[in-house]
């Protein structure tokens, strides 16, 4: 059966674009600070 | 292969769901999340509903009837943030958790745990800001744009409860967001390429990025607002340094890619169901991909359109007016598409049609509105006016809510295993399609005479259109009884339906059985099922 699971690059992904995230939030308050 | 082979070989039928609420509890399924965001949305939008009839109950007449002028704003502060952040946003992303693993033949999200997470958040969200109605002070009434001083110096103490409401609303979808992002570029089927995908896939794919690049922003504001109103910062407070106009760019700056995130997922919508009842392949399925990418993209530069009257110079004007100009483009380009599918199509109307038609033509509406309104000299006029009101309303309810209702009567067989009935799917469009535009439309005519909005009472020269207004909002709240009515009858009594109940229907999701099974695409469709599903075959 193939896979179509792909976990690792799954969670690689969420990680990337939950810190573009928090990158976002973070300049939003320092560059109005 | 014929679909009902298809539908055996991608059904597994391992194990089924829990028993009981726990099932609902501890689910990480893409299908019961998706209906959990559904349900959820759909107790939301009615409680909505029952404030907007608060708010037209007292504009029947002019005069104050029914409510103080503070607690008319509390209603409209209510009925835009429940509106926006508890019905549209979180019906869009159960429609995404149902549909999207079908679509792209991947057996769940790729972060089932996070998903689960992301859900129920939304009701305790939902219930603390529900709750500021019975604090001391009542509910925030600064309006859903919630501007600085009226939401830092000048707002009643629940405000600090919506703060984390909102903090709270925006870190599910943040969550959300990232999971379809995983989720279609990590686990659609390996032959699946990515001008292979639906465009519900691109349109909710490019909408999350819009998601993931404007909720922090709304979370920032949100964040400051706390310190300027708890901490002694003054982030917003022009006697301490700060600057209260600065507000208006950062709410906007997440406020206009928000009216995007809450269109571009009805697009796809409507992308799908017009091939299906105009029995041709979607026309210029690459335009539709890259006219929502240039939409979202715009969608970032034109914010300060929301803010003509904040005495920016001339030169930002006129720059913030010609990019908003710029986005009739790609949206002319879907316009022109969707009536390109149907150009000697061969065109029935069931409901899902209906709705899908009605959509083209009154999002359009709102579509024109919008460029009035973003014509920066024209906007000095119509700026705060009822006109702004029928604009929005005719974006958001005949267009954001109608792909929602549209998506439903379309994709309900699939989901239920039943079809709803018919011609009370009829009567039910027919009765929202009229109400809706006795609603909204009087509402251009009182903002050209120059009503504003927010207001309790009005001058005399406007009771005739608000009493019109109002009459209709009422037979547009009544509407959803019956819509309710549908629903439930197709769950509990319907006529079982086929796995493809729309025979010209083309996608993954309709080689699935009626109701798909609790768990789908163990094994991942082939490339020639891919290529006989897609939207440009």
């Amino acid at each position: 059966m193939a896979d179509n699971k792909n976990n690792k690059g799954a969670i690689t992904t969420a990680l990337i674009v939950g810190a573009i995230a928090i990158g976002v939030y973070v300049a939003t308050i320092l560059l109005n600070g | 292969m014929s679909s009902t082979t298809t539908a055996a070989a991608h059904d597994d039928h391992h194990h089924g769901p829990e028993k009981g609420l726990l099932r609902w509890i501890k689910t990480t399924n893409h299908k019961d999340i998706g209906t959990l965001y559904l349900w959820f949305s759909f107790v939301m939008l009615l409680v909505g509903g029952a404030l907007a009839m608060g708010i037209r109950a007292e504009l029947l007449q002019p005069g104050l009837q029914l409510f103080e002028p503070q607690f008319f704003n509390q209603l409209t502060t209510m009925h835009g943030l429940i509106m926006v952040f508890g019905a549209i946003m979180p019906a869009f992303v159960g429609l995404a958790n149902w549909l999207i693993p079908m679509m792209v033949g991947a057996p769940d999200m790729a972060l089932p745990r996070m998903n689960n997470w992301s859900f129920w958040i939304l009701p305790f969200a939902g219930a603390i800001l529900i709750s500021t109605f019975f604090m001391e002070g009542g509910a925030p009434a600064f309006g859903w744009t919630f501007y600085a001083p009226l939401s830092t110096t000048f707002a009643p103490d629940s405000t600090d409860f919506f703060i984390f409401a909102v903090h709270l609303l925006g870190f599910s979808s943040i969550m959300g967001s990232i999971n379809i992002i995983a989720t279609v570029l990590n686990m659609k089927a390996p032959e699946m390429r990515l001008m292979d995908m639906p465009l519900f896939v691109w349109t909710w794919l490019i909408t999350s990025f819009l998601l993931i690049g404007a909720m922090p922003v709304l979370a920032g504001a949100v964040t400051m607002m706390l310190t300027d109103r708890n901490f002694g910062t003054a982030f917003f407070d022009a006697t301490g340094g700060g600057d209260p106009v600065m507000f208006q760019h950062i709410f906007w700056f997440f406020g206009h890619p928000e009216v995007y995130i809450m269109i571009l997922p009805a697009f796809g919508i409507i992308s799908h169901i017009i091939p299906t009842f105009a029995r041709k392949p979607l026309f210029g399925y690459s335009s539709m991909v890259y006219a929502t990418a240039s939409i979202a993209f715009l969608s970032y530069i034109v914010w300060a359109h929301h803010m003509f009257l904040t005495g920016m110079p001339v030169a930002g004007e006129l720059y913030f007016m010609y990019a908003t100009m710029l986005i009739a483009v790609p949206t002319g380009v879907k316009v022109f598409n969707w009536v390109a599918t149907m150009w000697k199509g061969s065109m029935t109307f069931e409901t899902p049609m209906l709705w899908a038609l009605s959509f083209v033509f009154l999002f359009t509406i709102g579509g024109f509105s919008g460029l009035m309104l973003g014509i920066a000299p024209a906007d000095i006029q119509y700026h705060d006016t009822y006109f702004v009101v029928a604009h929005f309303h005719y974006v958001l309810v005949t267009g954001a809510l109608w792909g929602i209702i549209a998506a439903v009567f379309y994709w309900l067989p699939k989901w239920t295993g039943k079809m709803y009935n018919e011609t009370l799917g009829k009567v039910h469009f027919w009765w929202s399609l009229i109400s809706v535009n006795v609603l909204f439309f009087p509402q251009h005519f009182l903002g050209l005479a120059g009503m504003p909005r927010r207001i309790p009472d009005y001058a005399l020269q406007f009771a005739d259109f608000n009493y019109i207004s109002s009459i209709g909002a009422f037979s547009f709240g009544l509407s959803f009884l019956l819509f309710t009515y549908i629903v439930v009858d197709c769950i509990r009594n319907g006529k079982p339906a086929d796995a493809r109940p729309w025979p010209s229907a083309k996608g993954l999701e309709w080689t699935l059985s009626s109701p798909a099974a609790y768990h789908s695409f163990g094994e991942p469709p082939t490339r020639a099922e891919i290529l006989a599903e897609s939207q440009h075959s």
